[in-house]
């Protein structure tokens, strides 16, 4: 669902945007992945702020944007893909 | 005259604090803190910026830190998406003007210089100008964007304001330029801004700086 991370501007975060139409419910995603430990900091409607089990915070929109805060891409990258392991198959 | 200067870390808003106190105006400042949907230690540099105020104005002044995030929330669950940055202005300068009301501050200033971004269309500042109980004096409003940076710079601002940082992750893709009140009255009242007013003043806090 992601194959490309950039960095953004501030070159304190990192954001990845989904390859192609994004269509999932994004509560639902945040509710498959708090069992694993991800917490949820605050619902926006539009977007959520959740803390991944590593205590890395990321925002995760409503059009499958993924903003991860953190200047480590590796990290971010692990991030991504815990986020794209809650979505709906 | 006594004023409530709107400070949001970037460029502009410095400046325009910064002219208005050389004009004589007894100015404090005030900084609408947005995390969640910003850097933790985003308060950090408007504290550094108004600290440089403070400093070439030679005068101590005030910073209220205001909670926004709640108010961000809000709108982003309950609202139209593309009215996000029209409404979450109407709340800060709702929540800086109880504030001033409050507190006996005259006016609010902001750093608003028309055209410069989406949310600055005379459109838009009209929309919000009815949000404030008191007057929003604008010192900035016909500049442009090299006249603020150039005095941004004289002051030493510039640096501080220009440090790296994550955009307002509310912002929507496609914000609205052309927001009419009642439309915006509308939307408005899908939330309870009162409430959110009310809740946002139960948690400032003031620093105090300068000489």
């Amino acid at each position: 669902m992601y194959s490309v991370l950039r960095s953004c501007n501030s070159g304190q975060a990192y954001v990845a945007r989904p390859d192609g139409e994004f269509s999932q419910d994004i509560h639902e995603i945040a509710e498959r992945l708090c069992p694993s430990g991800h917490e949820v900091l605050t619902d926006a409607g539009v977007l959520l702020v959740i803390r991944s089990p590593d205590g890395i915070e990321y925002s995760l929109f409503k059009e499958g944007k993924v903003l991860v805060k953190t200047p480590d891409e590796t990290v971010a990258w692990e991030v991504v893909r815990s986020v794209e392991s809650g979505f709906d198959a | 005259m006594r004023v409530l200067a709107l400070l949001s870390g970037g460029i502009d808003s410095p400046v325009a604090a910064y002219l208005i106190a050389k004009q004589g105006f007894d100015v404090d400042l005030a900084h609408f803190d947005n995390r969640p949907f910003t850097e933790e230690d985003y308060v950090e540099r408007v504290l550094s910026l108004g600290r440089v105020i403070a400093s070439r104005t030679d005068r101590q002044m005030k910073l209220y830190v205001i909670p926004h995030g709640e108010n961000q929330s809000a709108i982003g669950r309950e609202c139209e998406r593309r009215y996000q940055c029209v409404l979450c202005r109407r709340m800060m300068l709702r929540t800086a003007g109880a504030l001033a009301e409050k507190e006996g501050y005259d006016a609010l200033v902001t750093g608003d210089s028309v055209g410069q971004v989406a949310s600055q269309t005379v459109e838009n500042l009209l929309a919000e100008n009815s949000a404030s109980p008191v007057q929003v004096l604008r010192p900035l409003i016909a500049m442009d964007k090299e006249e603020i940076i150039n005095i941004a710079k004289d002051i030493g601002t510039f640096e501080i304001s220009s440090l790296p940082g994550i955009c307002c992750m509310m912002a929507p893709p496609k914000p609205a330029t052309r927001s009419q009140l009642d439309r915006i009255l509308a939307e408005e009242g899908k939330m309870d801004p009162g409430d959110l007013t009310v809740s946002a003043l139960e948690e400032v806090e003031v620093h105090v700086l300068g000489p």
